[in-house]
């Protein structure tokens, strides 16, 4: 395995890489364009850039936007409309900002040079924002909202999965209805690692609604633990390991507060 | 104002039924009723066979604003966004705060299986540029499904990342410098051969 941690969007992004039937330096090179991306797609969509198209949309200053710029523009909008506005970039403080989507996003587009160039066995790791190349399958260990150092489950994931919570970074979560943040902490599997990133962040701020939104989604679970450590997920998730007393009195709790 | 009207319609068909535009003036205009674009209400929920069709029977539609009382006549059993429950609503500020100059208008209640909500659009310069739940409801019975699949998750015998075998970690994002002493930052130096 090749592995790369490239510091890139203000996180980390991880790269873990089976060069397969490629030399090492061939692997090596498709990582280089990988990351090459990510910083294009940094140096385009940073809010804490002046000059960066995304700032200088928010300026009003872009009479045109580029393909990129609309393409993520469009994500947005169906952000919006999947989870029923819960995810709304339109509504943080300082005005549109697409950050919780353009993470999950530049992953993939980063997943998928390395496809191109003939790799099967990847995955990238963007702050958190996991997606794996197809038909390859990796265990993810999914970060304990009380203990940074300990894990709360292991996920099997062969495509995607995303954790949103307010552990992190502090509280930089928004609630589009303006009311409280449901859960610590949000993960969602499965389908394309935009949507799950977008999902995460609306399960964590809306939790049991958003929840049901995913039951609904084919191929798509989640959970969310809400302040107390109690933990709710679709009926179809299932975990590697988990951290859980399930079976142990204290096992059935009451409904969380909707 | 007829030509926001149109535009939400045909971008905003699918997300919410647009039943009433207010102007910015604060002058709560007369309703107007849906555009043909966003009509066939009994298809605009993604999850109208669900359980959550039994639970608008109790709504009190008088409280809710002009906004959302739809004239649509379909029977409740249908679970047609325009008989869902706005009981819980909050109430809609007609021409509320657009956000830069915009005309807003709010959808109807729509039942979406876990319960209802409407939806408020902001269109400004024929762009939208603000959408938020206007209002919520929520349904018992799933609650307590969900219920039945909450487990609580130790706090004190976590797993230790040491004793399992990962690839990786997902968790809420960590910032560059955060990451030297991250689970991650060890997998990746792990991996490395």
């Amino acid at each position: 395995m090749i592995t790369r941690a490239e510091p890139v969007m203000g996180t980390v992004v991880s790269f873990l890489v089976d060069p397969g039937t490629l030399s090492d330096a061939a692997a090596d090179r498709l990582i280089d364009d990988a990351c090459a991306e990510l910083h294009d797609v940094d140096e385009r969509f940073s809010t804490w850039k002046p000059e960066s198209e995304l700032s200088r949309w928010r300026r009003g200053d872009v009479a045109v936007p580029s393909s990129l710029m609309s393409e993520v523009l469009g994500l947005s909008h169906a952000a919006q409309r999947m989870t029923k506005g819960f995810f709304d970039p339109w509504s943080l403080p300082g005005g549109f900002d697409p950050t919780g989507l353009v993470k999950g996003w530049a992953a993939e587009r980063a997943l998928a040079i390395l496809a191109r160039g003939g790799l099967s066995t990847a995955l990238v790791n963007a702050g958190g924002d996991v997606c794996v190349l197809p038909g390859s399958a990796f265990d993810v260990g999914v970060q304990h909202p009380d203990d940074p150092d300990a894990l709360c489950g292991v996920v099997r994931v062969t495509s995607a999965i995303a954790t949103s919570g307010v552990y992190a970074r502090g509280d930089h979560l928004v609630n589009p209805l303006g009311g409280d943040i449901a859960a610590v902490s949000a993960t969602v599997v499965g389908g394309r690692l935009t949507d799950a990133d977008v999902f995460a962040t609306a399960l964590a701020v809306g939790g049991a609604p958003v929840l049901y939104l995913l039951e609904q989604r084919r191929g798509v679970e989640g959970f969310f633990i809400t302040p107390d450590g109690t933990l709710y997920q679709t009926s179809g998730m299932t975990f590697a390991h988990a951290a859980t007393n399930e079976g142990e009195s204290g096992a059935r709790r009451s409904s969380p507060t909707l | 104002m007829k030509r926001a009207l149109t535009l939400l319609g045909a971008t905003a068909a699918g997300f919410t039924s647009i039943v009433a535009l207010h102007g910015t003036n604060g002058s709560s205009g007369p309703l107007l009723n849906a555009s043909p674009a966003t009509s066939s209400p009994a298809t605009s929920s993604p999850a109208t066979s669900s359980p959550a069709t039994s639970s608008p029977a109790t709504s009190s539609p008088a409280t809710s604003s002009p906004a959302t009382s739809s004239p649509a006549t379909s029977s409740p059993a249908t679970s047609s966004p325009a008989t869902s429950s706005p009981a819980t609503s909050s109430p809609v500020t007609s021409g509320s705060s657009p956000t830069s100059g915009g005309a807003t208008a709010v959808g109807q209640t729509e039942n979406y299986g876990y319960g209802t909500m409407s939806v408020k659009v902001t269109v400004a310069q024929n762009h939208i540029v603000n959408v938020k739940v206007n209002s919520l409801t929520t349904l018992e019975s799933y609650s307590q499904q969900l219920a039945q699949y909450a487990v609580p998750i130790l706090k004190a015998e976590v797993l230790k990342a040491q004793g399992t075998r990962i690839s990786a970690l997902t968790g809420a994002t960590y910032t560059s410098e955060a990451y030297a002493y991250s689970i991650q930052s060890a997998l990746d130096k792990l991996h490395f051969k």
